[in-house]
Order: structure tokens, then C-alpha cells, then sequence
């Protein structure tokens, strides 16, 4: 027993247990991460895209062990005397604030469906004049073309592949429109039809040659890649035209973990931001990786130079894996995934993977995506991501909250963006997506209570239930316990439950002055209470208050 | 691109490898691979391959390959040789080259899709010098136990083989549920002839099987001249979900002596045992003129490409096929694990038990079955 307590001493302090006093001020809501300070131009971070997966498959994992703090924190969570650790960078009201990052944007501040479909921007190349084929694009997936209009936009052009006709550009665009209300960073990825004769061959266009080395580009070279993408009836190619971004220069990827030395802006540990770690299941964005990032170093409004991080390449959402349907793997499990290895071993082949008898597969278009094998927890991209790994509890509502945050006709608008021919790919993915978000949503609300948008007025505190704002559940069905505390968290009131209302009058004997909250419980029907939210505010004098805190139990 | 491996082997003997070395020759899909293993001087291996899987662009095809063996069985058991044995200590250097033509139906690109009968024939060319190096006086009788020994012979050979594979191979659909470039790890589709055809995945066949008979006639010096038959059949099933295969195995091989003096030499006899035959024994621990195989192997997938097996081994050896009896068969059983690409085999490893080896840890670069 002795031992025993040693080791739970031990990890108590490696993994510092949480003090229970919730932390109360009335300072200003930290709404803005300062992360945008005039910095010296960073260098470049070229990825070895080999090297990244190796990495992340099998290094990163045993390093991961042997990380005491890890281990520890780990055994603690098993032995239940330590909660995981939550993402850094969250304020007092378990909100993640506008960075260079990330941009609260639809959850907190509804867009209009033109909003949404506008995402970053429609930018499509000048159509008054040719377009000049800067380079070939021969790396990545899809083969394509950088071109500049006769504006001197420079632009990416990427096609669909052969028998996946609008697949890889339909979910370039959705995705990112998608992203973008969701709040992250995103280029402006379009789709456009254009004739090919407008393509001409620009002076400085050049092909990599076998051995190394280039060389200029001849109409071959062009023709090549033309051949391989079906043009439309009226012989119009289809591709997604993505605006080059704008900034001082282009300074590489950003790794899902660390931090960039040379950039003093950069804090937080990339594993520890919150809204790194989530989003994906719901797009099944399994290709999400550092590959598909890009740091850009930006100039301000005040003239300060920063980097700006960006989520790029969306071609491999949904069911789309570029240049082909994702395999019915993808999202159930890494591409090599120890854990399913070893079951598979010595289960002597009775472990039978959900995904392995893959449905039909009704859209080419589409590619492969269902909801049937689809388990909110279950959910994983190619290869490790450590952000994805560090998803908690109320990381995973907070993504949850905004995937909820979609209406019905939000989702279909932003999958109109994609300009799927066949009105029934449209309708599908719809349908999947609408699908998918009520499963994530029911999913996490039902880990974490779904209180949200707190706010208090002269005589009460006020909060939406979004699983009943999402129909995941009614309103009549729904009951609330609830009961004062002071300002070191402990109960001071009787528990008190009400239902058909999300208003808890404030009792006016509360003293000026202090601290107070209200810790909050959900049922629904004949269920369990859910765990706890807690709403805490600082009562100035009567009928003045000021929210200055909200916690949700892990 | 060519490297090097450095293996150490049980006794620990350094091995210097160049990997099998593909290309596609000339553009127009002939391959050449090679491979060749130096321990030291005296021992040393090596086999090149060349292939022209379309002669003239048509259904024929063709291959030309050569190995070299030279090596004892001082520490080490390679190609069968028996384990050092007190006195007894032998050499082996050896050289064969074949040379095959072929014919079979289906062809280019749907080879490996269809299934197929292939009819070939072949001649053969190759030396042995097989010999007792160290206290021949204090060695067995070798002569009547290891026919050849202390020979140097040249022998010529000319058969044939007559086969039909339809392992993996399924009845095309005119329709599926997924498009064309829907890819399964080792369920590539091929559109042809309006038709959706699968590929057919040699290396873990879900159904189907093998029918296979080869004959040799082999003449060289030193009253070399026997018959050489082989029938082998192989059968595949899916058990209770799919891609959990039971697999079943029949291999029966027989070398006749032509003639009363004729001889079989000891390196030409066939063997039990090692990583492809009655797998729970050391590689040619057992040897004659006949051999009886038969196989059971339990297969299930635990990754992409990469599938783990049971298998139950039953195998015996004779001179005469009246020596065949139930009571004679030697029994092995064990588990491993075969790691492969959807194109090339890696590496296969496992357990095998046996009478004589409870536990026999074995590596495999091939699959014969």
C-alpha cells in the first residue's frame, strides 16, 4: 500500500493534478491571442514527407512512452486521479480565441448562406485574356498547372482523375468552404470551367526530367496533362482554380507538434492547440498532416510581419482520397496501425474491422463515405496526428458545438460549392454530412453537457441547450438541476430542477462584490444526469453582473 | 537502386545480399532480376533471372535462368545440406541453368487477371562437384548413402510442365457496386471486354486452385540418367468470413534411376523439411528419390497485404512407392507470418513444431504454397 501511494504521489506531481478552485477574475475575456508581433521572416520548413509518416507511425509513438510527463499523466488518467490535459490555449469561457490560427467565425457569429458559400472568397483566374502556364504541377496527387491570368493572379489548377470525375475538386471546395466557417485558415479554392485553348505556355514553364534537373515545357508536356482529364460536353475542362496566397513569402509546413523555434509568436505547443485537434472525423479529412499545411509570413494591417497558418489541400475529404475513392479504411484506422495488427494477430481472424466488407458505393463523384462504420471516437486519419491524439472530451464538444452549429441548409449550400452534375450527389452528400454531424453531435453531447452561450442580465443567467437547439433532443423531454455555488466552487444552495426553460433566475440575496455560480446538470427523459457545467459571474451590485467563467466536467 | 544487407545468422556468419533486382527492360516489360549471398569463400550463392513474359508480343513466353551454389555443411545447412555430422563433412559446388518456353492463353495484360493453363517445356544444363572433404576413411560408406559423391558430373535435362491455375479467380461481373479505380489493397480491377476482373492475388488466394504435373529427363556423366515427376495440387477455400482461407496442398515428386547403374545423385534427390515443406524440420532433413507432401494452412489477414497462417504439415519420403504408408508420414505443425507488397513477397516468418524440434524459428523469402 505504501507503494502504492508513493506512485500516486509520484504522479500527482508529474502530471500536476488540478487544483479544484476554479479561477476567478474580472478581467477582460481573452477573446485575441497577441500572436501577430513584428517578427524577423522565419526560414522555410521543408517537409520529407517519408520521413513525417516514419515519424509519426513509429518514432513519435515510442518517444510518446517514453516521456514520463505522457506516461504519467496517462497512468493517472487510468487510475482515475488525473484528468487529461486540455488544449492551452482556451479562455475562461472554454472558448478558443481569434489567433493566427484560427477566426471564430460561424459557431459564435452566424453567417448568412452567402456567406458561407463564399467561404474565403470566390476567386476564379480572369477570363479577359489567356493564361499563362507558369510551372507544371507534377508532385502531389493530381497533376495540374500554375498558371497567371491577365491580371497577374497567380493560381493553382487542379483536375479530377480519370474515373473520379468532380470528386477530388468537389471536396477541394466544399472542404474548404467548410473549414473556413468553421475558422480556420483556408486559400480560396474555386471551381472553374475553362477551354483549354486558353492555356499558353509560358517562357519560364518547366518539366523535371528523369536523373534531375528541368527543362522548358513544350505543348507535349501540356498536352500530357490535358489528355489525362474529361473534358465536359461542350468540351470545357473542369478543375478547382486555387488563388495563390497572399504574403510577404512562403515559409513551409507547420508540424501538428512543437513549435517553431524562429517564429517568437508561436507559444503554444501545436499539439496543445485546441483547434488542432478536432473537425476532422466529421469532413473524414484523413489526409490531414503537416503536408498539407503552409505557414505564410504575413504583413499586417500595421504593418507587422507575422506567420499566418493555413490548412490546405481538401481533396482528400470525404469520400475523396484525390486521385481515387478513400479505401474503407481510411478514418477507421492508420494506414498502419499497430493496434489493429496485433488484434487481427491473435485473434486468429475472428476480430472482423467494421469496414471490411465495404458498401456499395452509389456516387463516383462522392467517392467512399458512410456513416455506418463511423464511430465519433473511433475516428482516426491516415497516421498518427498528435493534435487528433490529444483530443479530449471538451475538445471534441467544442468541435462538436460548431459541427452542430451547421444547419440543414448551411450544409447543403456550402455542398452546392462543389457543382456536382448529378443533382443526387449533392443530395447524398448532404445527407451524409447532416448524417454525420447528428452522430457526432449526439456523441459528445452526450460526454459533456451541452450548455453553451452563457450570458447573464440584470435578473438571470441564460443558456441555449444545443442538443435541443440541434433537435438531438426536445425540449419537453429535458429537465435541469442546478444549484449555487460560491466563489470557491463549493454548493451553497439547495438543488433545484426545472425544465421548459434555459433561465436561472438570480437570487437576489447574492452578495455585491463576489463571486458566484451555477453548477448545472441535464436529463433527459427517464436518463442519467449528465456531469456538470459550471457558470460562474461577479455580482458588481444589484442588477449588474459580469460572466467570468464557464467549465464543463471532463 | 542496389544495397546491401548484413545478416547474422545463428553461428553468426556475416551475409552480404544484393536484392532481387527488377526492371522492365527495354521498355517493353522484360525482367531481370538478380540475387547473390557470399558468407566466404566457400560459401556462396547467387541466381539470375531473365524473363520475356510476351515472345513476339504474342501468348508465349520465355525465361532463361542460372544458379550457382557452392557450399558444406560445416555449421550451416544451406540448400539442404545435412548438418555436420562427426567425420562426415561435405562440398557441394554446383551450377544449373534452364532455359523455358511457354504457352498459355491468356496473356498481356489480362495474365494476371484470368485464369489460365500454361504448357511449357524446358531444357536444362548443370554441373555437380559433390565431394567428402575432411577423414574419408573415418566417413560413412558414402558412396551407397550419397550417390555422386566425389563425382564431378555434367548433366542435360528436357521436360515439361502442364499446369491450370485458376487460383483467386472469380467469374467477371458486368457491373460492380464501385468505380474503376476503386482499389482493395491486392483487389486491383481491370475493365476489359466489358467485363470487371479482378486480380488475381497469388499470394493469398481466396478460392480457386493449382493442378500441376512436370517431367524431366536428366542425362549426364557418371551413369546421371533418371526421370524426374512431379503432380501438385493445390486447393483454396473461404472459411467463415471472407478472406479467412483454408488452404490445401498435395505434392507428390518422384525421380526414377533409368537403368540399373543409373544413378540419382545426392543432390538431385528430393528433400522434406525447411521453409516451404513439412515446415517444423531443419531445411533437408530428409532426403530420397520420392517425397509425399501434404499441407493444411489456415490463412487470415492482419494488415493491408500482410496475413498470418496455421499450417499442419504431413510429409514422407521413399525410394519405392510401395514404401508409401500411412504409418510413415512425419507430422509439423506451427504459425507465422508472411509480411508481402501487393507485388512482391518481403519476408515471411514463423514457428514450426515437430518430433524433433519443438520449436524451429525460421525466416522465408519465398512462397511456394
Amino acid at each position: 500500500m505504501v507503494g502504492l501511494r508513493i506512485g500516486v504521489a509520484l504522479v500527482c506531481l508529474l502530471v500536476g493534478v488540478a487544483d479544484a478552485k476554479p479561477r476567478l477574475t474580472t478581467e477582460p475575456i481573452k477573446w485575441f491571442d497577441a500572436d501577430s508581433k513584428d517578427i524577423v521572416e522565419p526560414a522555410e520548413i521543408v517537409e520529407n514527407q517519408v520521413w513525417d509518416i516514419a515519424d509519426h507511425t513509429f518514432f513519435y509513438q515510442v518517444g510518446k512512452v517514453l516521456n514520463l510527463g505522457w506516461t504519467a499523466r496517462r497512468l493517472g488518467n487510468l487510475l482515475n486521479i488525473a484528468e487529461p490535459r486540455q488544449a492551452d490555449n482556451v479562455n475562461a469561457l472554454d472558448e478558443v480565441p481569434n489567433s493566427s490560427w484560427y477566426t471564430n467565425r460561424h459557431f459564435l457569429h452566424p453567417m448568412s448562406i452567402e456567406e458561407l458559400q463564399q467561404g474565403p472568397g470566390h476567386a476564379v483566374p480572369d477570363e479577359s485574356g489567356p493564361w499563362e502556364i507558369v510551372a507544371g504541377k507534377f508532385e502531389g496527387g493530381t497533376a495540374g498547372f500554375t498558371i497567371k491570368d491577365a491580371m497577374g493572379q497567380g493560381f493553382l489548377l487542379k483536375f479530377d482523375a480519370e474515373g473520379s470525375n468532380e470528386m477530388g475538386s468537389a471536396a477541394e471546395v466544399i472542404g474548404t468552404k467548410a473549414l473556413y466557417a468553421a475558422g480556420f485558415n483556408v486559400p480560396q479554392n474555386s471551381i472553374v470551367y475553362f477551354d483549354p485553348s486558353r492555356l499558353v505556355i509560358g517562357p519560364k514553364a518547366k518539366v523535371p526530367v528523369p536523373g534531375g534537373g528541368k527543362r522548358p515545357m513544350n505543348e507535349q508536356d501540356m498536352q500530357g496533362i490535358l489528355d489525362n482529364v474529361i473534358p465536359q460536353a461542350d468540351g470545357r475542362l473542369r478543375c478547382v482554380a486555387s488563388k495563390f496566397l497572399k504574403g510577404e513569402s512562403f515559409v513551409g509546413i507547420f508540424e501538428y507538434h512543437g513549435r517553431r523555434k524562429d517564429d517568437a509568436n508561436d507559444r503554444v505547443d501545436h499539439q496543445q492547440r485546441r483547434e488542432l485537434r478536432v473537425i476532422g472525423s466529421w469532413m473524414n479529412d484523413a489526409d490531414r498532416r503537416a503536408a498539407n499545411t503552409l505557414d505564410v509570413y504575413v504583413k499586417g494591417a500595421q504593418g507587422n510581419r507575422y506567420v499566418k497558418h493555413y490548412l490546405i489541400d481538401m481533396g482528400s475529404a470525404f469520400g475523396s482520397n484525390n486521385l481515387m475513392p478513400h479505401m474503407p479504411k481510411y478514418g477507421n484506422e492508420y494506414v498502419w496501425d499497430p493496434r489493429t495488427v496485433f488484434l487481427s494477430l491473435v485473434s486468429l481472424g475472428f476480430y472482423r474491422k467494421g469496414w471490411e466488407e465495404p458498401l456499395p458505393m452509389q456516387y463516383s463523384e462522392i467517392g467512399y463515405f458512410e456513416n455506418e462504420t463511423f464511430r465519433p471516437t473511433g475516428w482516426v486519419p491516415t497516421y498518427p496526428n498528435p493534435a487528433f491524439e490529444r483530443c479530449t472530451n471538451r475538445d471534441a464538444y467544442w468541435g462538436a458545438k460548431i459541427l452542430m452549429g451547421f444547419s440543414d441548409e448551411d450544409i447543403r449550400a456550402m455542398v452546392k460549392m462543389g457543382q456536382y452534375g448529378d443533382p443526387g450527389a449533392t443530395d447524398e452528400l448532404t445527407r451524409l454530412l447532416i448524417e454525420r454531424r447528428d452522430i457526432i453531435g449526439r456523441f459528445w453531447f452526450g460526454r459533456v453537457n451541452p450548455l453553451d452561450h452563457f450570458r447573464i442580465d440584470e435578473t438571470a443567467l441564460h443558456f441555449v441547450d444545443l442538443a435541443v437547439e440541434g433537435k438531438l433532443n426536445s425540449a419537453a423531454e429535458t429537465q435541469y438541476q442546478y444549484q449555487l455555488l460560491d466563489a470557491e466552487g463549493q454548493a451553497v444552495g439547495a438543488e433545484q430542477i426545472m425544465a421548459g426553460e434555459t433561465r436561472i433566475a438570480l437570487d437576489a440575496g447574492l452578495t455585491p462584490g463576489q463571486f458566484h455560480g451555477y453548477e448545472i446538470h441535464t436529463r433527459r427523459g427517464t436518463g442519467k444526469w449528465s456531469k456538470s457545467t459550471r457558470a460562474y459571474f461577479h455580482k458588481w451590485e444589484d442588477g449588474h453582473y459580469q460572466l467570468v467563467r464557464v467549465e464543463r466536467q471532463e | 537502386m542496389d544495397y546491401i544487407i548484413l545478416i547474422c545468422s545463428t553461428t553468426c556468419h556475416l551475409y552480404i545480399f544484393t536484392p532481387p533486382y527488377h526492371t522492365n527492360l527495354f521498355g517493353k516489360g522484360k525482367e531481370f532480376n538478380a540475387v547473390y549471398a557470399f558468407s566466404a569463400a566457400k560459401r556462396q550463392s547467387g541466381s539470375a533471372l531473365y524473363y520475356d513474359p510476351n515472345v513476339s508480343g504474342g501468348p508465349l513466353y520465355f525465361s532463361a535462368e542460372a544458379a550457382y551454389l557452392k557450399t558444406d555443411n560445416r555449421e550451416s545447412t544451406i540448400n539442404g545440406m545435412l548438418p555436420e555430422d562427426g567425420p562426415s563433412f561435405f562440398a557441394i559446388e554446383r551450377i544449373d541453368a534452364l532455359a523455358t518456353l511457354g504457352w498459355r492463353p491468356h496473356a498481356a495484360a489480362l495474365e494476371d487477371y484470368r485464369n489460365n493453363i500454361y504448357i511449357e517445356g524446358r531444357v536444362g544444363f548443370g554441373t555437380r562437384d559433390f565431394s567428402e572433404v575432411s577423414d574419408p576413411a573415418a566417413g560413412i560408406s558414402a558412396a551407397a548413402l550419397f550417390p555422386g559423391l566425389g563425382e564431378e558430373i555434367s548433366l542435360f535435362s528436357i521436360g515439361g510442365r502442364l499446369a491450370y491455375d485458376d487460383r483467386d479467380y472469380k467469374d467477371p461481373p458486368s457491373e460492380i457496386s464501385h468505380p474503376l479505380t476503386y482499389v482493395f489493397p491486392g483487389r486491383v480491377l481491370l475493365f476489359a471486354n466489358d467485363l470487371y476482373y479482378s486480380f488475381r492475388d497469388l499470394s493469398y488466394p481466396e478460392r480457386g486452385g493449382l493442378l500441376q504435373a512436370e517431367a524431366d529427363l536428366v542425362s549426364g556423366s557418371e551413369e546421371t540418367r533418371f526421370v524426374k515427376l512431379g503432380l501438385e495440387v493445390q486447393r483454396f477455400f473461404t472459411l467463415f468470413y471472407r478472406n479467412r482461407i483454408l488452404g490445401l496442398r498435395a505434392r507428390l515428386e518422384k525421380a526414377h534411376a533409368l537403368g540399373d547403374d543409373s544413378i540419382v545423385p545426392y543432390p538431385d534427390q528430393v528433400t522434406l523439411g525447411g521453409s516451404q515443406r513439412l515446415r517444423g524440420y531443419e531445411r533437408g532433413a530428409f532426403r530420397g528419390e520420392g517425397v509425399l507432401l501434404l499441407s493444411a494452412e489456415y490463412r487470415y489477414p492482419i494488415w493491408d497485404t500482410w496475413h498470418a497462417y496455421l499450417f499442419w504439415d504431413e510429409g514422407q519420403i521413399f525410394n519405392k512407392y510401395d514404401e508409401v504408408e500411412v504409418g510413415r508420414f512425419r507430422s509439423s505443425f506451427g504459425g507465422g507470418v508472411n509480411l508481402r507488397t501487393e507485388e512482391a513477397f518481403l519476408i515471411g516468418f514463423r514457428i514450426g513444431h515437430s518430433k524433433e524440434r519443438k520449436a524451429l524459428v525460421g525466416v522465408s523469402l519465398e512462397q511456394e504454397f
